[in-house]
């Protein structure tokens, strides 16, 4: 979508609110605050609640199809190649028996262990903190399903005395050692679009990625 | 349970757009991902606008209606802090032998005051909004 980004003569720049509502993205515009929904262009809380902005023609096409019809465009210039991926943009996801639960990196960065459980399966997320490395573990021991919090590089058992290494989950002392599970990195909106029915972690709880399904 | 230690899958990236980012083989995408003259050496070449560079303020010194606890609408839900996916607010443009994107790849165009812009989508997967200023029209191009 394309939007005038000015109100009465004012113009505005607009930022990423993080926030989702009707399953859509929020914008903030830097001088106000304001929260805005980009399918209305409208603001929907702050002072600006309210206005809204004018909506601009724009298509969506191919490349080749709009170089055709328009010879002389300018093409938006961007850093070289497509991989550029910046972790901390990222939800970690882990998927079992068509469960899932998405933890963000950023959320992750406040608190590095999600001791989530996904279809009945008790597992931690983990985010070493100033490092892109993570991993994914089951949390259940031959006897007994724990949770987990980091200590330094070291992954230790709330109330308990168990520790594990961060990398492998082997357990230190000549202890047990957590399962590795799998997990991938995902777009929140692509997990958003992919698994509709599932849910995003933050430190107060799993949140529908689809409200209302 | 195999208690061995194994590798975990990942990072995996399952972001719709990269498939959009397959690249062609065809002798047309050859022959047009080659170096072309840039704007400053053929005159037919369209002009180039000026970089705009606008000024934004660190997100957490503007009044946040979220942490100031104004109530929120209901499906209201808050995943990432401010600009964690980070905007673009200095577009620059170049012409299209510029570039070398696939040619069945997106893109959001627009065309305003005698002026055609395109955005590609595979771009705006990852950041998802451009402040842009288009020949005096302050525009908005999100996805």
């Amino acid at each position: 979508m394309v939007h005038r980004r000015e109100i009465n003569g004012t113009e505005l720049v607009l930022g990423n609110q993080g926030a989702l509502w009707g399953n859509a993205m929020t914008w903030w515009d830097t001088d106000t605050g304001s929260v805005w929904s980009q399918p209305l262009g409208e603001a929907i809380l702050g002072e600006r609640r309210g206005a809204r902005l004018e909506l601009l023609p724009s298509s969506l096409s191919t490349w080749a199809d709009w170089k055709a019809q328009h010879p002389d465009t300018l093409a938006l210039a961007v850093e070289s190649g497509f991989d550029g991926f910046d972790l901390e943009t990222m939800a970690i996801v882990v998927e079992l028996d068509d469960e899932s639960v998405a933890a963000p990196v950023t959320e992750l960065r406040s608190e590095p262990v999600a001791n989530i459980d996904v279809a009945g399966v008790p597992v931690a997320v983990v985010l070493q903190p100033g490092s892109d490395t993570w991993r994914v573990f089951s949390r259940r021991l031959d006897a007994e399903v724990i949770e987990l919090t980091l200590d330094g590089d070291e992954l230790v058992e709330i109330g308990g005395q168990r520790r594990f290494d961060l990398d492998r989950g082997l357990g230190l002392d000549g202890g047990e050692s957590l399962d590795l599970l799998p997990g991938f990195t995902s777009f929140p909106r692509d997990y958003v679009t992919f698994f509709p029915d599932g849910s995003f972690w933050t430190p107060g709880g799993l949140v529908p990625a689809r409200e209302g399904g | 349970m195999d208690r061995r230690p194994h590798r975990t899958i990942g990072p995996v990236v399952i972001a719709g757009g990269l498939l959009l980012a397959a690249c062609s083989d065809s002798a047309e995408d050859q022959a047009f991902s080659t170096p072309a003259p840039t704007a400053q050496t053929d005159e037919n070449a369209p002009d180039l606008p000026p970089r705009l560079d606008l000024a934004v303020p660190d997100p957490n010194s503007i009044y946040d209606p979220v942490r100031a606890e104004e109530p929120l609408p209901p499906g209201y839900r808050q995943l990432l802090r401010r600009d964690a996916i980070e905007p673009v607010y200095d577009p620059v443009f170049t012409t299209a032998a510029g570039v070398d994107w696939p040619e069945e790849s997106l893109v959001i165009g627009v065309d305003l005051n005698d002026e055609a812009r395109a955005y590609p989508v595979d771009f705006l997967n990852r950041r998802e909004i451009v402040n842009d200023d288009h020949r005096g029209i302050p525009t908005l191009v999100t996805w």
